[in-house]
Parts: structure tokens; sequence; C-alpha cells
């Protein structure tokens, strides 16, 4: 493998010194004790005897033990960087550290065996994550061991753009600081450009920078931006900040093309307030959810009613809405030229809602435009949302990037303002709509730096690369949300020669922190004299100033994690817009109807590309549409149809100049007719292209990224989308979209369910026949369990962060694009999502859509209307496919159902597949001979089959086939070899260490002690496992819920899964 | 003692004595091989190299090789292995119950239908084999053997272990059948035998045939016997690789008219073969006095009543599941028909049912050359009946978010096509050293004696 | 066979009769069978319906034999199926019982296998064959083509050669010969006479 070189015996192998060499060329590098013996033998001449035998014995023992002495296994021996309290090999250690992905900074909690971190869960103590972490975040733990990474400070070559020259860093930190001194000198500008940081110490370090280099200024970017909402908050409230949202209390949600379970700013967070908010056990309200988007969104599918919407519209709905409210409270309203209302009168249905459930409701938008958020948060005001479910006081630090600063940044770098540029955690050149910009701008500077962990774009234009470390081989600090601190400790010594930025900052700022002045005890860790060390002591020193003195106090935070202050009194703020002042720019923003939208987004799986080249990631199905490995045109059937492209074709989108050519196509069910979207993070190069380092997977969309009203802007108006003659086959995992009316997810409404909870579930229970009686996992005497799961469909979103969860937990392994082209994805939990086409208030739905399309902004009657229906339907003839923009979704986890009567387990000639007695339907991978026949035979789909041999595969090698890759594999689960079967287990391995754990506690395995890896990664905490038999525990009382089914319940299969009926908050009427 | 032959249409025609049966029998024996022989021959290991090439090609690299998916996990294989198996029903079907009926015709056709009974399941056992994920553990770990696993052994509720009893018995069985028969003949070859090493391995084989009547006594109870528990063996093992599927919960699996009417199907493609085969060899070898149209049209007629019981079954498939009530059935058969693999149904429909309802004319009944095509598409029939059973129900089962297509892989084509090279390579060999008609029982039913 | 009336006993002498007319060759042998000549064994080159009665022989008992083997083979099924099912290691299976039909299938095979195998052997023991074996007592190299013989021992004075051979022409022989042994392997034939065949 290409990595070899990367692991050496020691000093000597690296530095290839002449005796390393020559030794090397001896069977054994030590010498042997050869010449005593056969001296020794001379002397008694050859005539052996006794003690000649022994002697030679004594030398072939010795031989023997030089030679195992000689390969000694040091590829994964990773020393501890601080020594943890006990380290027993098989058992795991958890550290709770912060994700350091995204700026959101989810806690996280970092499993290590043996010192290597192999999977990252959230850390319950977080408010943030609240224990759930994202798909995103846990793939992450692979980056860690990621081939791409450089093995230190390096420079691009000079002759080959591809190419790094490693240096020293001793080398790099003088020619770095000499180059800063001289600029200082001459009075230069200095930029530091990084994405959000909340990082109080990081913070403090680019003070510190700043005061040495006086012209330095701290550019922040990010690559989706957040700017609408902060410049909203700063011109309403004075307070320019993103606000914390607080979805448990909303029991009215209207989003605005706001993705707000998916990549919407503190998604997992959102998630777990909306999962509490529709709760309905016990309740007697539960939150509705209005959605108006123009992609298919996670939410637009959670949400009770989604509005199909013209993204470049937003702004007349929401006027719209703020006037429909304004009306019911007695304020004027706003003076557009152009009103609208959606089909089935969704803007005054919706202001209704929000009216009933004043003060207790939320209107959010996706919308980056700082008008449109104004009037959004007019419409809180007149909600009185302020101080209940929007909270300024305690506000989000997640981001912060204000794009005009950026793009005068931008503007200055181009024309040579900078003499130096350092980029932290930032990639411009490749998530910018101004790369060409920027790199050209960096080649002007007199020193540019990139702290980048891979050769990324930014990376390859710059001078140096000061190499920074993984996240979680890193100490670190952060305040996502105001007075709740999170902190980030190393699970790690760096696998490579990296160091972390801060440090180099510091260093290059020249700050020394006086060990002699430490506020601590420890000496034990001042003693090992790292250089990591400064960094930490100075975070130390810092918090100690902040009141966290002496290592019991800093243990504790780091043991959990957070810090947490006392929450502020939420305020209602004062509203200081006169929004009529702003119509004027509000109609600027509406585009042309009859022009196509382009709206660029964040998929679920990859978001902004930082993690484009992580397997798991890219082999994580999108959630609306199950694509993997690429992204797409996702295009309403409609527009698709009158234009003849289908699914297997590409089109060329063209905006301004900029062209994607040859973009392969998604007919996606529910996007918004006139609309298309295109994922962005995707184009970026690595070796997952699977043809070398430098081929890309899907195509780069940030060129794409437009500024309105001086904001990034993601909803292109006026796309031209051409059909060009490429042929191209998405990879999915799902084909077939309708349910076929089956009863497999069961659904009711809130009314219903609160007059009768049986709602849905109650049809007559099948005749359920058997030829002998069924199991039963009890014995006397013994502590019997019987494992079982429940998933409440009416908290699953659909996220998937358990399918990626579960991939890691259980070594599953990637396939690629082209098995899975074939159907042959290996997840062992998948998410089925099945569309149906509702046609609300059985009218004619394409002429009521097009009403709402064609509004003239006059009130048009029904015949005129007609009439203009019939036009429209004369010039094409794809009008009665408009109603596809119109889609009702429904998500269902599916995984083994360990069946009690499981039809896998008869039908195997060789006893690979049976029941234990706690109730798990187990596989035994090395009996099995792969007839295949118990996959067949189950009705659920869920085994999956080894087809190649997937892992030591170069076919197959998505990173962790590779000898650093393979530190991520879970030693707990059996790597399965070619030719066998494989399924969801129940992570029984959890269950067998929780068990063990028991024991060495001496107290009996309760029936919540242990928790499947889906479970812990749910943000929802929609899948519930436990033992059934123990009747405290959560899942016994989950199987006598009135919800709760068993799918296929007439095979009588006695599964060992249930499901909890999906509840919909909807009016009779329009359900 | 043939005494109800005044009437009877002769069934060995052309006035042969005992001497010419024997003579014209051991022709090709005797003689140096025909072109057409040779040029069959060299065909037909042709083929046999391409099973070979593909065969390694799976073991190299595994199962991935063919187009099977998440969700349709037996695709080809299956169909191939039941195919086969189907054929080589004919042999032992023909031997054992029609000699229990006292069928003389049968006399002059049974050593080729056993011949090809044997070496079609031969073909059908490389299916069974190659479509394992770990082919060199599975082929000793399906047997009842002590092993490391402390012993773990085998699930005997598991239809795929019965197939592996009854395929094995089904072969030895066979194997025998075949061997006791051919002895007598071998014998007859050995004592006309002029080269040494025919003298030698005919004499080997012949195990001291002397003819002798207390002998010929004892083998007459024997291959009565015999035939007495081929006959429901034959029925089993259909019955069994029918439970393959009929024991399932796979809609369009899980039906109860399988086993009868897989074993309808068996004999129907079984003597459909055999018919393809001998209108071949008694053109060839010219053995038209031996295998005269008066057998060919005495199969025609089994081959059209099996076959009109296959479309029965085919019919009563559709009633049941309308009448269960069951969705996930109704749907299985609607799909089969209308949805996207309806041109298998409807081929299968017309090679099976509609096409062998020709033979209620008689010329169709004595034509060779229409016989020949006619046997053709019935052969194509029930292979596409097994694909329709298999494929279908599999690529559209309970939840609809695993419905996919299946499609071969040239890899898999090559082992079905190669099959057919093994078959025929083993049926030319046995053209070549062994008599092709049974000798001695066609001598008893010679009619030139006053 | 009998080899040893045939050809082990020092100083027997056989007539052998070789006929072409399956249907002669029938009265013939039954005529010397009723003059209680000691008929020795006969031979033909496919089996003549009703000559074991003109010969007077015994129903072979195989059948019996065959019964045996299949019982053993039965009992033999069904013990290794509850070894392995319900004694050694029984498991959890679909939640079925371990003893049920699902036992069917492999005892039907078994019994079969051992009823096919067992009545073969037997077969082949009692008739004394063996692979290579050479068939020392052939009396004609075309009694497995076209030609009948009835060997007759003659050693008796039941009935006197000379009527017997006659016989044996009348009764349609194409060729009769007498045989001395004097060991096994070691005999010599004289050809008593040739007929001119009946039929030309």
């Amino acid at each position: 493998m290409a990595n070899k070189q990367l692991y050496w015996k020691g000093e000597e192998e690296l530095l290839r010194t002449k005796e390393f060499l020559a030794a090397q060329k001896n069977e054994f590098n030590e010498a042997l004790p050869l010449d005593e013996v056969f001296a020794e033998n001379e002397t008694l001449g050859l005539s052996s005897n006794r003690r000649d035998f022994l002697k030679f014995f004594g030398f072939s023992v010795a031989a023997v033990s030089l030679a195992a002495c000689n390969k000694t296994p040091v590829r994964n021996v990773i020393p501890y960087l601080v020594k943890p309290e006990e380290i027993t090999p098989g058992v795991a250690n958890y550290y709770n550290s912060t994700c350091g992905i995204c700026s959101v900074g989810c806690g996280i909690n970092v499993k290590t065996r043996e010192g290597r971190p192999i999977k990252i869960d959230g850390n319950y103590h977080s408010p943030v994550s609240k224990g759930a972490l994202c798909a995103t975040g846990q793939a992450s733990v692979l980056s860690l061991y990621d081939t791409e990474r450089l093995a230190g400070p390096a420079r691009p070559n000079k002759d080959s753009k591809e190419k790094f020259d490693i240096l020293e860093w001793s080398k790099i930190d003088a020619e770095v600081t000499k180059k800063l001194t001289e600029i200082q000198a001459a009075g230069g500008k200095i930029a530091i450009v990084t994405p959000t940081i909340h990082s109080p110490s990081s913070l403090s370090v680019i003070n510190d920078f700043k005061t040495k280099y006086t012209n330095t200024v701290h550019v922040t970017q990010d690559a989706v931006s957040y700017s609408g909402i902060l410049q909203a908050n700063r011109d309403s409230f004075g307070k320019q900040v993103v606000p914390t949202y607080r979805f448990e209390k909303a029991m009215v949600v209207v989003s605005f093309g706001a993705d707000y379970l998916g990549t919407w700013l503190s998604s997992t967070e959102y998630t777990n307030g909306w999962a509490a908010a529709r709760k309905v056990e016990g309740n007697n309200k539960m939150s509705r959810t209005i959605q108006f988007e123009s992609n298919l969104s996670l939410s637009g599918t959670n949400a009770d009613y989604r509005f199909p919407m013209k993204s470049s519209q937003e702004a007349i709905y929401v006027t719209a809405l703020y006037n429909a409210l304004a009306q019911k409270a007695g304020v004027a309203q706003l003076p557009m030229v152009q009103t609208g209302e959606l089909a089935g009168g969704a803007i005054k249905q919706s202001a209704d809602a929000l009216w009933n459930e004043k003060g207790s409701s939320l209107v959010i938008s996706g919308s980056n435009d700082p008008k449109i958020q104004t009037v959004i948060n007019g419409i809180n005001i007149l909600l009185t949302n302020y101080g209940t479910t929007i909270d300024l006081d305690n506000h989000s630090n997640q981001y912060k990037g204000i794009d005009a600063e950026f793009a005068q940044f931008t503007t200055d770098l181009s024309n040579g303002a900078y003499q130096g540029v350092i980029f932290w955690n930032t990639n411009p050149v490749y998530n910018s709509a101004s790369s060409a910009a920027i790199a050209a701008g960096i080649k002007k500077t007199k020193l540019s730096v990139s702290f980048a962990t891979t050769a990324d774009e930014t990376a390859l234009e710059c001078q140096y690369i000061a190499t920074d470390n993984h996240y979680l081989e890193s100490w670190g600090d952060s305040e996502p949300l105001a007075g709740s601190y999170h902190f980030m400790q190393p699970t790690i010594t760096p696998v490579f020669d990296t160091r972390q930025a801060q440090e180099s900052l510091l260093v290059w700022a020249g700050v020394v922190v006086d060990k002699s002045k430490d506020p601590f005890t420890n000496k034990e860790i001042l003693n090992q004299n790292k250089d990591v060390d400064m960094y930490y002591l100075y975070m130390r020193n810092l918090w100690a100033a902040m009141g966290i003195v002496g290592d019991e106090a800093f243990n504790k935070v780091l043991h959990d994690g957070v810090h947490i202050m006392p929450s502020k009194a939420t305020t209602v703020p004062a509203f200081s817009v006169a929004l009529n002042s702003i119509v004027a720019d509000l109609e600027k923003t509406i585009g042309k109807k009859d022009a196509m939208d382009l709206i660029l987004y964040q998929n679920i799986s990859v978001k902004d590309g930082a993690l484009n080249n992580n397997p798991w990631v890219q082999e994580m199905p999108d959630p609306m549409s199950k694509v993997t490995w690429d992204n797409y045109v996702s295009l309403p059937k409609a527009f698709a149809m009158s234009q003849g492209i289908e699914n297997g074709d590409t089109v060329n989108v063209t905006v301004g100049n900029n062209t994607l050519k040859d973009m392969p196509v998604y007919i996606q069910p529910g996007q918004s007719n006139m609309t298309a979207g295109i994922a962005l993070g995707y184009g970026r190069k690595g070796k997952l292209g699977q043809k070398g380092l430098f081929e890309s997977i899907g195509q780069n969309a940030f060129p794409f990224v437009s500024t309105q009203n001086g904001t990034q802007n993601l909803v292109i108006n006026g796309v031209k989308i051409v059909k060009s003659e490429a042929k191209y086959v998405l990879a999915q995992t799902q084909t077939h979209h309708s349910i076929e009316g089956r009863d497999l997810v069961r659904e009711t409404t809130f009314d219903k369910y609160h007059k009768d909870p049986t709602a849905g579930n109650n049809k007559p229970a099948p005749h359920l026949y058997t030829l002998w009686e069924t199991k039963e996992y009890k014995k006397e005497g013994a502590p019997n369990h019987h494992w079982a799961m429940a998933i409440d469909l009416n908290s699953c979103t659909g996220c998937g962060s358990c399918v990626v969860s579960c991939s890691i937990e259980n070594n599953v392994p990637v396939v690629g694009r082209e098995e899975v082209r074939r159907r042959r994805e290996m997840h062992w939990i998948r998410i089925d999502r099945y569309f149906t086409f509702e046609n609300r208030n059985n009218v004619d739905y394409t002429k009521e859509l097009f009403l709402s399309r064609d509004y003239e902004g006059k009130n048009i009657t029904k015949e005129t209307g007609l009439e203009a229906v019939d036009k429209l339907e004369a010039k094409n003839k794809d009008a009665q496919f408009l109603h596809w923009e119109n889609v009702k979704v429904v998500h269902q986890p599916m995984m083994c159902q360990h069946c009690g009567q499981a039809p896998c387990e008869t039908v195997c000639p060789v006893l690979a597949t049976t029941h234990s007695s706690e109730g798990i339907n187990q596989m035994t991978y090395n009996r099995c001979i792969g007839t295949k026949y118990c996959a067949n035979n189950c009705p659920y789909k869920v085994r999956r089959f080894n087809w190649f041999r997937y892992n030591d595969n170069d076919k197959f090698d998505f990173h962790f086939n590779n000898d650093l890759g393979k530190m991520v594999i879970n030693p707990d689960v059996t790597v399965r070899t070619r030719g066998v079967m494989e399924k969801c287990s129940m992570c029984v391995q959890s269950i067998q260490s929780a068990k063990i754990k028991a024991k060495r506690e001496r107290k009996q395995l309760g029936g919540n002690d242990v928790k499947t890896a889906c479970q812990r990664s749910c943000p929802a905490g929609a899948i519930v496992f436990g033992d059934v038999n123990d009747p405290n525990s959560e899942i016994a009382k989950l199987f006598k819920n009135e919800r709760s089914y068993r799918v296929l319940e007439e095979l009588n299969t006695q599964t060992a899964v249930k499901y909890l009926t999906k509840v919909r908050n909807v009016e009779e009427t329009t359900a | 003692m043939i005494h109800d032959s005044i009437i009877r249409p002769q069934l060995v025609t052309g006035d042969k004595t005992l001497h010419d049966v024997t003579t014209e029998i051991c022709r090709p024996i005797e003689n140096k091989p025909t072109t057409s022989w040779k040029v069959g021959f060299t065909l037909a290991a042709i083929f046999l190299g391409i099973l070979a090439l593909t065969l390694t090609i799976t073991m190299l690299f595994g199962i991935g090789t063919w187009g099977l998916n998440k969700t349709v996990q037996w695709g080809w294989d299956i169909t191939n292995f039941v195919f086969w198996v189907g054929i080589g029903h004919a042999g032992t079907l023909i031997s054992a119950i029609l000699l229990l009926f006292r069928q003389k015709w049968r006399m002059s056709i049974n050593r080729s239908a056993e011949a090809m009974t044997i070496f079609a399941v031969m073909c059908a056992a490389i299916f069974p084999l190659f479509h394992m994920g770990r082919l060199w553990v599975g082929m000793y770990w399906a047997l009842p053997l002590p092993n490391a696993f402390g012993s773990l052994w085998l699930n005997f509720h598991s239809p795929l272990l019965w197939d592996v009893f009854a395929i094995s018995t089904y072969f030895s069985v066979s194997l025998v059948f075949w061997y006791l028969g051919l002895i007598p003949d071998i014998a007859t070859v050995r004592d006309r035998a002029t080269t040494a090493g025919r003298k030698f391995w005919y004499n080997f084989f012949s195990m001291g045939w002397t003819g002798s009547v207390r002998t010929w006594n004892r083998y007459e109870v024997v291959s009565l016997v015999l035939a007495g528990i081929s006959t429901p063996l034959v029925l089993s093992v259909h019955t069994i690789v029918s439970m393959d599927f009929a024991t399932s919960v796979v809609p369009g699996w899980h039906t109860t008219i399988f086993p009868p009417y897989f074993v309808a199907g068996a004999i129907f493609s079984g003597f459909g073969m055999v018919l393809t085969l001998l209108v071949i060899a008694r053109k060839v070898m010219n053995y038209q006095d031996f295998i005269t149209i008066g057998h060919l049209e005495a199969m025609c007629k089994v081959v059209m009543l099996t076959g009109t019981m296959v479309g029965l079954a085919y019919i009563t498939e559709f009633f049941v599941a309308a009448y269960s009530g069951v969705e996930y059935e109704q749907y299985a058969f609607i799909n089969r028909a209308t949805g996207p693999y309806w041109w298998a149904y409807w081929s299968m429909m017309t090679c099976n049912l509609i096409a062998p309802q020709v033979f209620w004319f008689k010329w169709a009944r004595t034509t060779p050359w229409f016989i020949f095509m006619l046997s053709i598409v019935v052969n194509v029939g029930m292979w596409f009946e097994r694909f329709v059973i298999i494929v279908t129900s599999l690529h559209r089962e309970y939840l609809p978010s695993g419905w996919v297509m299946y499609s071969p892989t040239i890899v898999e084509i090559g082992i079905f096509l190669g099959t057919f090279g093994l078959f025929f390579t083993c049926f030319f060999l046995f053209s070549k050293f062994l008599p092709v008609i049974n000798m001695s029982e066609v001598k008893s039913i010679l009619k030139n004696r006053e | 066979m009998l080899d040893k009336n045939l050809l082990l006993d020092r100083n027997k002498t056989v007539m052998f009769g070789i006929f072409e007319n399956p249907d002669k060759f029938l009265e013939t042998v039954a005529k010397v069978n009723a003059k209680g000549a000691k008929i020795i064994d006969c031979y033909s080159p496919f089996p003549i319906h009703g000559i074991e009665k003109a010969m007077g022989l015994k129903r072979s008992l195989l059948p019996v034999g065959a019964f045996i083997c299949g019982c053993i083979g039965f009992s033999l099924a069904i013990s290794m199926e509850y070894y392995m099912m319900v004694y050694d290691w029984p498991m959890i299976i679909g939640n079925k019982p371990q003893i049920g039909v699902s036992w069917v299938p492999v005892i039907f095979e078994l019994s079969v296998l051992c009823t096919a195998f067992g009545i073969a052997i037997l077969f082949f023991i009692r008739n004394r064959m063996i692979h290579g074996k050479l068939p020392a007592q052939r009396v004609d190299l075309r009694q497995t083509d076209d030609r009948m013989v009835i060997a007759i021992a003659t050693d008796n004075d039941i009935v006197n050669k000379g009527e017997l051979s006659g016989m044996l022409y009348n009764g349609g022989a194409v060729e009769v010969k007498e045989r001395t042994n004097h060991g096994y392997e070691d005999f010599e034939d004289v050809v008593i006479g040739q007929a001119n065949k009946v039929e030309a």
C-alpha cells in the first residue's frame, strides 16, 4: 500500500541510516553469540559432547528469542499522552470531548480501545448534542486515520503541484517567524482566516498573536453562513447573534426552507427538542410543524403540512404571513406590490395555527437574506415568541461569520493589500464563490500559511502547511452556547508529526507560558516536557483565571466534557426596525416566477464538504433520494417531463458564466415546480475517487453561490438546465418508492390518537396459527433476558445517523458506488422511505396548484384560473405531473427483527443462524457456508451477503483496508470474510460487556443498562433497546404501549422489534 | 414368449435376428468414431472448457461476479439447478415406472434415458455447490460429519439439507440401477472383443457375467425391487426440490401445490430432453429400427399430458392466490404476469401449456423433425418456469423498499452453457463406449420367431 | 453360479446343448427336466421368461435381504437425527420442536439408499460376481450374443448320454458337447456332433 513508509520500526528506519540498512540485510539485527560457541568448539576439537550439545541448544534458543525480539509489532502501538487511570487490554476507555468537524461543536464521548479512538457518540452532559451525534460527526473518527493526512509540516513542491516536501518544525517556525517579523517591520497587514471560533482560549491565542503582529485581522468565513440572521438581529435588537431556538417549547413551527432537522444551524439539538415537543404519551398537546420549501428536506418530510414554495419568491410568502398575523394583531400591514397565497390556503392556515399558539410558536427561515430574516423577527415579535421559544440572552455562538467582512477580505487580498495570510481550518479556495480571486490573492502575499491537516485546495496554494492535529489529538475548549463551555481533550497522541494550530500561533507569536508560575500542583503533567504542553498550560492558565483552579476542578470538567454556567434570565428584546423601510429591499429579492430556481443546499451526510473524503459519509444514503456517492440535480417531475429528462440522464447546469457539465439527474418527488436543487460539498479531490488521488466525487456547486443584500445567497433565480447526451446511473439504496398500500407503516392523526390511543393500530389482530407453543425466554431462578427493541416512528426523522453509527460499531464494510449500484450495500440498519402523493381536498390538484403558481397579484377567479390552466396544459403536456411536488413521506428504520419464529433459522442447513436463549437471532459467521437461503427467506430483507472479500482488498480500499485505517476497526466484532451472511446482531458485544460489567459490580443487569449503537446515536431518541423480561425497563413499557405493533405480524414471526404508530398533527378535513 | 404381440405393432422393426441386434448395437463401440461424433464431441468439449473457466472465475473472485444482489440472492444458479434436476427425472421414471407397468416399448430407450439422468444430475449438482459463498467448507460441512465446532451438527428442518440427501441418494441409486442394466450388455461386448484393451476393460466391468439362468432369475428380481424403490424415490426427489420453495415464506413460493406440480414439470421436461436426444441419436447412429416412430409417439403423448398438468398447476396457483385473500400472494402472481418480467411468464405459458397441445394431431406426434423442434420448445419453457418461480417471486417481496431487478452476468451465462458442454461430453462418451440400447432386453422382445 | 458342479469336481462329465432358437430351447429344457436329468444350469443372452419354471428353480430370497437393508437405513436415519438434533446439541431453530415431521425426508432417503445398495451388493455376493472376474464356465462365446446353452450333469445314470444327446438334437440343438473336468479351469470339451441347422 502507498502509505507503507508511514510506519517505521524506529528512528533508524525512518531516517534510513547506513547502520540500519546494513543491519537489515542480516537475518538478525543484533549480533548473535556465534563466535563464542564456535571458538570454544575449536578448542575442544570437533568431537562434540554433551556440553557442546547444550551450547548449541542454548545458541538456537538465543537465536530464536533474538529473532522473536526482532519483529516487534510497533505499527499500532501509540503511547498515551496523559496516562489514564487504568488501561486493561480488551476494556474500552471513554473520554468526553468536543466534535471539531463543524462549528456547531457538539459534546462527544469517545470510545478508545488500547489507546485507539474507535467510536464517537454524543455526550449527554452537552446541551448541544444532548447525548446524540450526527452522522458526519460520527464518521469523523476515520479521518483521524486518513492516509491522506500530511505526515508533518509541509511545503508544496515547486515542480509538481500535487507533491509536498515534509519539513522540520524548527525549520518552518524559523522561516515563518522571520517572514512575519519582516511583514510586521514593513507594517504589512496579516489576516488569520478561520471559520467561526467560539473557543475562549483560541480567541485569546489569536489576540496574543495580534499583540505581537499588530496589523493582524481575524477574518471569519463560514462555508454556509448565517450572516442573514446575525445582521437581522443586529438591526432588530442590536444583538449580532444567532439566538437559541427552543423547539421543545414550540407548539407550532413554521419554517420557510430552514431544514432544522437536517443541516440548519444546530440540528442535532433541534431534533432533540422537536422530538420532545412531539411526544404524545400523556400530553394533550403535540407540536404542529409546517414547512414551506423547494427542495424536499428532512424537515419537510417530517412536517405535518408541507407546502411547496418557489424559494426565490420567499419574500412574498413571508410578508403574506406577516400581514395575515398583523391583521390579527391589529398592526399595520406591509405595503407589498406582490403578496401571495399558496395552494390550499397555506399561509392563512399557518397564520391561524400560529396565532392560536401565540407565545409558544416559532417561525424560522432558511434564507440568508437579512431583510427576510428581519421580517421573520417581526413575525416572531408579533407572536411574542421571544423569551419563550427564541432566546437571545443565552444565545448561540456557533455561527458568527459576517459575509460582508469576508467579501471585503477577498477583495483586499486580491488587491494585494495583505502581506501575510493564515488559513486555519478553512478552505475558501474550495468553498467560496470567489475561489479564483483568493487563489490569485494568496500568490500576491509574502507569507501564506495553512493549518490544513490534508492537502486541501487552499493549502495547495499556500507556501507553508503547518499541519494541524486532528481534533481527537487536540486540547481545546469552546462555547457553542453562551455560558455552556465544552472541552476538548486528546484521546490519542498525534499519529503523525503534526502540531496543534494554537500551538503554532503561540510559537510564532513568541508567547512563553511560564511553567514555574502555573497554578497547579500536578507536576507529573509538567514533567512530560512535550511541546503540546504549552497550549495545554496556556489553556489551563486561562481557565484558572476563569475560576477553574486546580487539578480537581479541571479534571472534573474534562470528565464531564462540559462546564455549564447558570443561564441568564430571558428577556423580551425591543424590536427597533420600521419594516416599511425594508420593503423595497424585499421586493428586490423576489425572483421571476417563470424562471427556474436553483437552490443550493447541504445534504445530511457530506454537509459543506469538510468530510467529503470519508467513505462512511459518502455511502450513507441521502434520506430523501437514497442516493449515495454523488451529488445530483434534483428536478421536479413536471419540468423533467417537459424537457424529456428521465432518471439516468444528465444535464448541463448554467448560472451566468458558470456551468456544471453532465450533472446526473434525480427526479425528486416533492421538488417544487420550477425549482432545482444541488448539494454543496462535493467535487473535492481524494483517494476515495478510487482512480488515484485526484479524481473527485460529484461536482462542486460553490461557484454558483451568489450575493444578495450583501450576504451569501444560496437561492439562484434563473438557472439554465439543458439535457446533455451523457448518461449516468446514480447509486441508490432504494429504487421503489411507493408502499403499495401495504400495512407496514401505521399512521394516525393526533386528534384520533387523543380520542383513542390505539388509533391507526386497532386493525383486527390476524389469526396466528402455530403448531407449537411460542417460547418464553424465562427460566426459573436464572436471570433470563429477552432483548428487544422498540422504534417510535413518531420520533424518527430518518436522518440516518443510526446507519453510520451501526456501520462503525459493527465494522460494516463500505462497498463503494459500483456495488451500491448493483444493490449490494451492506448497511445492517437501513431507513425505508416511502412517498405518497396527496391530493388535498380532492380537488383537481394540477389546477389548484396552477392557480397558486400563476398568481397575477389580483384575486383570480376559478374561471379565469381554469382557462389559464387549459392554456398551460395546451402548451406543456406535463401539467398532470405538477402535483408531484406535493408529497407525503414516511421513514421506517429497518434492521433484523430478531424473529422469535425466524424463517431464516429453519432453512440454514448448517445451523449458522440460530436463536439465543435471550431472544436474539444470531449469526455464526465462521459456520456460514453462504447458501443465501436465509436471505431469500427473510421477509424483511435485512440480511447482507459478502459478495466479495471486502476487507484487505485493494478493489474495495475505502481507507480502512490499509494499515492505518484498520485502527478504527472495533476489536469486539469479527471482520467478515467473503461468502458469509451478516446482519444486525443487536450489538451483542455491548450486551456481553454490559453483563461483564454487571458481574464485576456484583449486581443484576438492568433492563435499560445496554444501549445499542443506533440507539446511542439517535438525536430524537426514537430507538429504545432493552430487556422486556425486566418489568421496570423502558422497553417493557413500550411493548405494552397502545401504539406498538409488529411489521408483517400476520406472518407470525414473533419479532423482537416493535414499531410505534406515527402520529401526524393534522386537521381531519385535510388529512 | 411374447404372446400378446401378434396384433400390436412391432416394437423393433426390420426383422432382426438376435445376432443382428448384437452387431448393430455394438457397431459404434467396435468401429472407429464417425466424423459427426467427432464434431459433436469437440463442440461439447469446448463448452465444457467454458464451464471450467467460468467456475474458476467464480471461485477466484466470489459470487459477486454473478448478478445477484441483496434481494434476489438466488437467480440463474438455482434456476438451472432445478432445470437440470427436472431433466434428470425422465430416465429413472422411464426405466422404473414403465417397468412396473410392463411397458415394453421402454426397452429400447431406457438405457439412454438413464444415462441422461445421471449426466443431468451431475450438471444440476454443480449449481448448489458453486452457489455457496464458501464452497471449500460447504462441500463437507453440509454432511453429517463431526467437526471442530464442538461438534455442531446439521439442521434437519432445512429443505436444503433434505436436498443434499435426496440428490445424492437419487444419483447413486440411479447409477446402481444403470450399471446393473449394463452388465449383461458389457458381457456381450466382452465376448465379441477383438482388442486387448476392450477385452480387459469390458471383462473388468462385466463382473464375470455368463448369462446363467439362475443369475437372470435373480437379476429380474433385483431390477424389479430397484424399480419398486426408485419410483417413490424419483417422485420424492423433485418433491423435496420443490420444498426448497414451498416451505419458505416467500410469496409465490409458499404454495402447497408445488410437489405434484414440480414432479409433473420434471417428467415433462425430462421427456422433452429424452426426445431431443433420441431424435438426434436415432438419426446419427441410425437406430431407426430400434427407436421407432412408435416410441417417439408414445413419448409425445406423455409430454402432452404432463404439459397440460403443469399448465393446470399454473392456473390453479392463480386461483389459490386470489382465493387466499393474502395481498402479498396476490401481488406476487399479478406481478408475474404483468410485472417487469412478464415476458418470462408468457414465454413459459406458451411453451409449456399451449405448444404441447399440437400433439393432439397424429402428424405432429409422428414427424421427427417437428418433434425435435417442439422438444426444444418444451425445454426452453421449463427453464423459464423455474426462472419465473425463483426470480419474479424474489425481486418483489413483502417490503417494497427492497424491490429490485435482477439480470445475469456473463459468468452466470457461461456456467449455464458450460453445463450443456458437460452433459453432452458425457453423452458422447457414453454413446461411444457403451451400448446405447439395452441389447438383452431388446432381444427378449424380438418378433422374428415363428 | 454353481461353479463346483460345473467345474470343480474331478471326473464329472457335463453335457452341453447349444441352441439358437429360444422357444425350442425352452421346450427342450422343459423336456430334459421332466425326464429327470440333472440340469446344472442354462445360459442365455437375455432373460427367457418361464425357463426358471422349466428348470424347476426356487424363487430368490433377495427381496427379503433388501427389506432388511431398508430397515437398517430407516433406523440409522432416525438414530442419527435424534442424536444430532436432540441428544448431542439441541438448539433453538425458529422455535420449532426438535422432533418433527421435518425428519421424514431424510429418513425416507436413507432407507431407499440402503435398500438399493444393499440389494445390489447382496446380488453380487449371491452370484459371486466381482470386478474383473473371468467367467471360466463360459461354454460358448456366443452365449451372450445369440445362443442358449443347457448344461446337464451326465455322471449319473438317470438318463444315458445317448438318449440325452438325441433329445437335444431333436430339441433343435445346433451343437452338443461333452466336458470332462480334470480340475479347476482344466477340462476338455469333446464335440459329440454338429447338427445341420434345423432352420436352415
